[in-house]
């Protein structure tokens, strides 16, 4: 009977742990949760704050109406038969009109935590001037379209200029004191000029003086016909942007890369592992890159989200019809909703990645606890 | 020259490193030679090459080496004429282990331990999974650790802990040679009498040969068969335990055994004025004359190796007529 009694009580200890573990995982997704919701609150809050202008742009919406009123007014023949006293009454009435559809009436304030509101619940209302390629006024129709073509070509950007960095950090760390890691280290401060910088090099060389590449733009127009034709076309519009977002970025990354690795691989447990008599790519695969995953797949995941909101200059030098030549776009429209739509997104996905980021970090170092402090 | 229970014969052992200000011969010209089944202890202050020692013979070099040179005769054969393939191939760890200084990060800290130590079985030995789960339970065991700590995690262990699983990596493939790289230095004293007391087990238990670097001389003679000291890079004396704790040679020998604390007697603790001199530029003739009391005028004058009888030779111009010179 003792024995059984003991047996019972040990099969029962490991089921409370894991009932345990399960409550703090739980309650650590609802502190977190909670946490980043209101890190966004703030985030979104205060888009919304700089993009209205501290409310300044109602005012110059507000004279744009009355300019725009007094200009059909004028331009109209049926209020010549009116007085100079009538003809300002009904001018006051439209603004009027105007202005409380806007809303413009109530304290911007108010309409403030309105946008908030409406921001945080992805409800993104309309542009105020955008127009979507297909006419709509809606900012989830125009956003929508824009996103393709940025994701396309800072995708294909970004992940070859994160893996190229990669691989070829980890073969400088290899060969340090080689003439290709003195090359790219040399290479390196060609990094800070930034992309478009070289973009427009590249245009001068490859499109206006050898006239190999198009200048910009996503595809020949008109368009061609057949599917496989148009992929193509748009490849070729794709080459000079991706080189040049390669060239801009690789030497610093590569150079980076390397120097992470170099430290990593001075760590005691690899001289260890040399000591087991490991063979290099043994070493390099277990001791190098496996404990140094959670910072890789940091930086990857950053690099992911950061694709999302595209490059404002970059785009618009190469005629991308992305998201960041939508920003700037609207942003020299004033074009208010569509900021913060922007804004209220990238929110949103950096949020989600942080708390991905916690819970992989936990599945791929195990002195990382979910939670912290349990057992 | 071909004693059969010679494990180790090093002769003129050169490892210098390149700095901006010059090489550091960091070891000079040592030669000795270690008997199977014994223990050599290396003693010296610090950064007076024990640790380069160690590692030129572990062939763990960092990548600023400028000269490499000498022989290290291991088991009758010039491993020195090993490519790098073939030095880790045929003697990493089933013929020469360590356990280095820095033991509290050398396991990696994402792997867990029994996969860690099971590594050099699979590589070298070419065992089964289970084969070499059950034999580094085995050492988990001689070394004093609780066999289901193989399965956790290196951060889940104190440092004692894990300088003993170390240990039992290195013992696991039976290896010919350990070289223990002052391996009590990062703990704390109880830790380090209850690791000393693993190594004197382990060291009756097993029939293995150890080289045991330490500054701690004291800790060193319970261990030790033999005693070699070091000086700027110079192995300055080499003899057997037996003799070397009560009638050490070299001044340096003597001032280092004059430091060290006794239980039983009340003696007034001695200690060396200054410090080792620079590896860059060492000073030509005896490198301990600036701080040797003994001095007179042919220590500058590089100093030669005379053989004291006992297997033990000294370098020092004072043993020139009472020894047997073995090179001028």
């Amino acid at each position: 009977m003792q024995n059984v009694d003991t047996a019972q009580v040990e099969s029962a200890v490991p089921s409370r742990r894991r009932f345990s573990s399960l409550n703090r995982v739980l309650k650590y997704v609802l502190v977190r949760g909670l946490t980043l919701l209101v890190t966004i609150t703030i985030g979104v809050y205060l888009a919304i704050l700089i993009a209205n202008g501290g409310g300044y742009v109602d005012q110059m919406r507000i004279g744009q109406i009355k300019e725009e009123i007094a200009m059909q007014m004028a331009a109209d023949q049926e209020m010549t038969f009116l007085t100079m006293q009538e003809r300002r009454e009904l001018e006051a009435a439209r603004v009027e009109v105007q202005i409380q559809q806007l809303g413009l009436d109530r304290p911007f304030m108010i309409r403030s935590f309105e946008y908030l509101w409406n921001g945080l619940t992805l409800n993104l209302g309309s542009a105020d001037y955008l127009l979507s390629d297909s006419g709509s006024r809606q900012v989830r129709n125009i956003l929508g379209e824009r996103l393709g073509p940025t994701l396309l070509l800072m995708a294909t950007g970004q992940l070859l200029l994160f893996f190229s960095s990669l691989a070829l950090g980890l073969i400088l760390s290899r060969r340090y004191g080689s003439f290709l890691d003195k090359l790219i280290v040399t290479l390196a401060p060609t990094s800070s000029a930034p992309a478009w910088f070289y973009g427009m090099f590249f245009i001068l060389i490859f499109a206006a003086v050898l006239g190999w590449l198009p200048f910009g733009g996503m595809i020949d127009a008109p368009p061609p016909q057949t599917t496989w034709l148009r992929a193509l076309s748009i490849m070729k519009h794709m080459i000079l942007p991706v080189s040049a977002l390669l060239l801009a970025s690789v030497f610093s990354g590569a150079y980076s890369r390397r120097t992470f690795f170099l430290i990593y691989s001075s760590e005691d447990y690899v001289e260890m592992a040399k000591a087991k008599g490991l063979s290099d790519r043994e070493i390099e695969r277990r001791y190098v890159l496996r404990p140094t995953l959670p910072t890789i797949i940091t930086s990857f995941m950053l690099t992911i989200i950061g694709l999302w909101t595209g490059a404002i200059v970059f785009e618009t030098v190469f005629n991308w019809p992305g998201i960041g030549r939508l920003t700037q776009q609207a942003i020299n429209l004033f074009d208010t909703p569509v900021i913060v739509a922007t804004t209220v997104i990238y929110a949103y996905l950096l949020a989600v990645t942080v708390f991905l980021l916690d819970i992989i970090y936990a599945l791929v170092d195990p002195r990382v606890k979910i939670g912290g402090g349990g057992h | 020259m071909t004693d059969k229970n010679v494990v180790l014969d090093v002769q003129n052992l050169k490892l210098y490193f390149r700095t901006e200000s010059g090489p550091v011969q960091a070891v000079d010209d040592v030669s000795f030679q270690l008997k199977a089944g014994h223990t050599l202890a290396v003693v010296g202050e610090s950064g007076c090459g024990k640790s380069s020692l160690a590692k030129a013979i572990l062939r763990l070099l960092p990548r600023n080496v400028s000269e490499y040179t000498g022989k290290i005769e291991f088991d009758g054969v010039d491993i020195m004429q090993y490519s790098d393939e073939e030095y880790r191939r045929k003697i990493r760890w089933h013929q020469i282990a360590q356990v280095p200084q820095a033991s509290m990060n050398s396991l990696n800290p994402v792997i867990r331990i029994e996969d860690q130590l099971i590594e050099p079985l699979l590589i070298h030995d070419k065992m089964t999974k289970q084969q070499a789960r059950t034999r580094v339970a085995e050492v988990f065991e001689v070394v004093g650790l609780p066999v289901d700590f193989l399965q956790r995690y290196p951060f889940e262990l104190s440092g004692g802990m894990r300088q003993r699983a170390i240990i039992a990596m290195a013992l696991a493939s039976n290896p010919k040679l350990v070289v223990l790289d002052e391996p009590s230095s990062a703990l704390d004293l109880l830790s380090q009498a209850n690791l000393m007391n693993v190594l004197k087990r382990v060291k009756n238990e097993i029939n293995t040969t150890f080289i045991l670097i330490t500054h701690d001389i004291g800790t060193a003679s319970e261990l030790a068969d033999e005693v070699a000291v070091m000086y700027a890079g110079k192995m300055v004396e080499y003899a057997s335990a037996q003799y070397f704790y009560t009638d050490a040679h070299h001044p340096y020998s003597q001032k280092l055994m004059a430091s060290v604390p006794t239980l039983r007697e009340d003696k007034e603790l001695g200690f060396i004025p200054g410090q080792p001199p620079s590896l860059i530029n060492p000073p030509t003739g005896c490198r301990f004359a600036a701080r040797c009391e003994k001095k007179f005028e042919k220590c500058s004058m590089e100093p030669p190796t005379t053989d004291m009888g006992h297997g033990a030779t000294v370098q020092c111009w004072l043993f020139e007529e009472t020894g047997e010179v073995k090179n001028a």
